[in-house]
């Protein structure tokens, strides 16, 4: 037995080469991975990490089955099928005082850093926080959709892939997405011509 | 989005439809005339300029959203779980991709198969010589009526007629670029899943394995050129990626080409596994294939709801 880059044990069957590609995912994917957690769960955005964290362990898990080519979306089709899951049951459990508690005191989980003056400061937040009001609206289907397509810049093959669905679908789901987006973010829109 | 209009070099278009293609127009998924056609008209159309305007803006604001900042400790933390041998959540499997699977029976189970399969290979060369067809300039139609009897078959028709229409297409490479780039991907993963199904069908359903010994090197040859074919696309977000290359762009429209050239030849692909060599299988239930015809498989999601 030794220990990899990252502390973790590796076996006498394990291939070095494949623990050190493994590393390599982490730093790659961890910050996508739990980016796109959080526009998918909203307001269990503060679940993100773990379920990221979640999706690498299954990775790892099953390192030898899965191929490297495939890593990236099969991590993501985890994701999202934990984010689901997690919505799912919290549609499913009564709110109790802990939860309410927990709405009140969170900080936003997303930061932003940059250096634009004032004025424009404050409009980019108003349409970041609009914007991102209006995605966590959107159907989980057309959100995943889109989500993949525009957030983390995947093709359209690769989302049917990772959503197990046709090609035509991923175009329909983001066309409708993109129309809603458009019609929530209209004022800004307006306001951008003027 | 509604792309069942046909179109000439010479159509033009109307507000609807260039509403309806806004959207994947802005993702660079027309066709060359449809392109032009939707480009036409929203120079001339100030509204559906307007509409295409905020799509862009939109696109825009989307990619500019702030990213999740993961916490200081995020990766020692997976290393601890890892090393606390943790199981992977169940939620996350109860539901495995299908294609993925695919690959991880590819990788898993087949690959050991074939190379069994690759052993006797040796001994079929020296016993029987290669007598097969050496003809290698092969037409769509030609491989249109070869390997049409089963299912297994049916997989290296599939895959040779992509491997067939790539190397016809890397012609276009340097003209259309982006769009031929677009459709090898697209090939390339066709090709490889029909490989994919093709390893898991034999793996799981009867085979007369002896008699299609030779095609196996050409098959396994052919789904690591798609697989390293595959990695250049991930490694150099292909296609969009190779419009801002410039001279590394060129360099890498090469490298795919020589790979898509030394994809073996689909004619004689499909020669290798000729429709006789497939054991018809008795209706015996325990395969997939029985009367020459595989049972649908269950796929989830398949209930479309838009």
């Amino acid at each position: 037995m030794g220990q990899n880059e990252l502390g973790m044990e590796i076996s006498s069957h394990e291939n070095p080469i494949l623990i050190a590609a493994y590393h390599r995912a982490v730093s790659e994917y961890s910050e996508q991975l739990a980016s796109f957690a959080a526009r998918m769960l909203c307001d269990e955005a503060d679940w993100a990490e773990d379920v990221a964290q979640d999706a690498l362990l299954a990775l790892y898990r099953h390192l030898h089955q899965v191929p490297e080519a495939a890593w990236r979306p099969w991590l993501f089709r985890v994701t999202r099928n934990l984010c689901l899951d997690r919505i799912r049951r919290k549609k499913h459990k009564p709110k109790n005082f802990r939860d309410l508690a927990d709405e009140e005191n969170r900080d936003p989980v997303l930061h932003d850093t940059h250096l634009a003056g004032p004025d424009v400061q404050v409009q980019e937040q108003e349409i970041n926080e609009d914007l991102s009001a209006a995605i966590e609206a959107l159907p989980d289907r057309f959100r995943e959709v889109f989500l993949l397509c525009e957030g983390e810049g995947m093709s359209y093959e690769q989302v049917a892939t990772i959503l197990d669905i046709p090609l035509k679908t991923v175009s329909t789901r983001l066309y409708r997405a993109r129309q809603r987006l458009l019609k929530a973010m209209d004022r800004h829109l307006q306001e951008m011509r003027t | 989005m509604n792309r069942s209009h046909s179109m000439n070099s010479k159509t033009t278009i109307n507000c609807k439809i260039a509403g309806d293609w806004t959207s994947e127009a802005l993702d660079e998924r027309l066709s060359a005339s449809e392109a032009k056609a939707f480009r036409e008209h929203i120079l001339a159309c100030r509204d559906c300029h307007r509409a295409f305007d905020s799509l862009k803006t939109l696109s825009g604001w989307t990619r500019k959203l702030p990213r999740q900042t993961l916490s200081q400790g995020f990766a020692k933390t997976l290393q601890q779980r890892i090393a606390s041998g943790e199981g992977s959540p169940v939620a996350a499997l109860m539901s495995p991709m299908p294609g993925i699977q695919k690959l991880t029976i590819f990788m898993s189970g087949a690959i050991t198969a074939a190379a069994i399969l690759l052993g006797f290979l040796l001994l079929y060369d020296v016993l029987q010589g290669d007598n097969e067809g050496t003809d290698t300039n092969p037409s769509s139609s030609s491989l249109g009526n070869l390997a049409h009897g089963n299912p297994y078959a049916a997989n290296i028709r599939t895959a040779a007629v992509e491997i067939e229409n790539m190397k016809r297409e890397i012609r276009n490479l340097d003209d259309e670029p982006e769009r031929t780039l677009r459709q090898i991907e697209v090939r390339g993963n066709n090709a490889a899943a029909a490989f994919q199904d093709f390893l898991a069908m034999i793996q799981r359903g009867p085979f007369k394995t002896h008699d299609a010994l030779s095609g196996m090197e050409d098959l396994l040859n052919a789904q690591s050129k798609l697989v390293n074919l595959k990695q250049l696309f991930e490694q150099h977000s292909l296609p969009n990626g190779i419009s801002s290359m410039g001279n590394n762009g060129k360099t890498l429209l090469r490298d795919i080409k020589i790979l898509i050239y030394e994809l073996p030849d689909p004619k004689e692909l499909v020669l290798r596994f000729p429709d006789n060599v497939f054991w018809r299988a008795e209706s015996n239930g325990s395969s997939s294939y029985s009367n020459g015809r595989l049972k649908p498989e269950r796929r989830q999601g398949s209930k479309e709801e838009d």
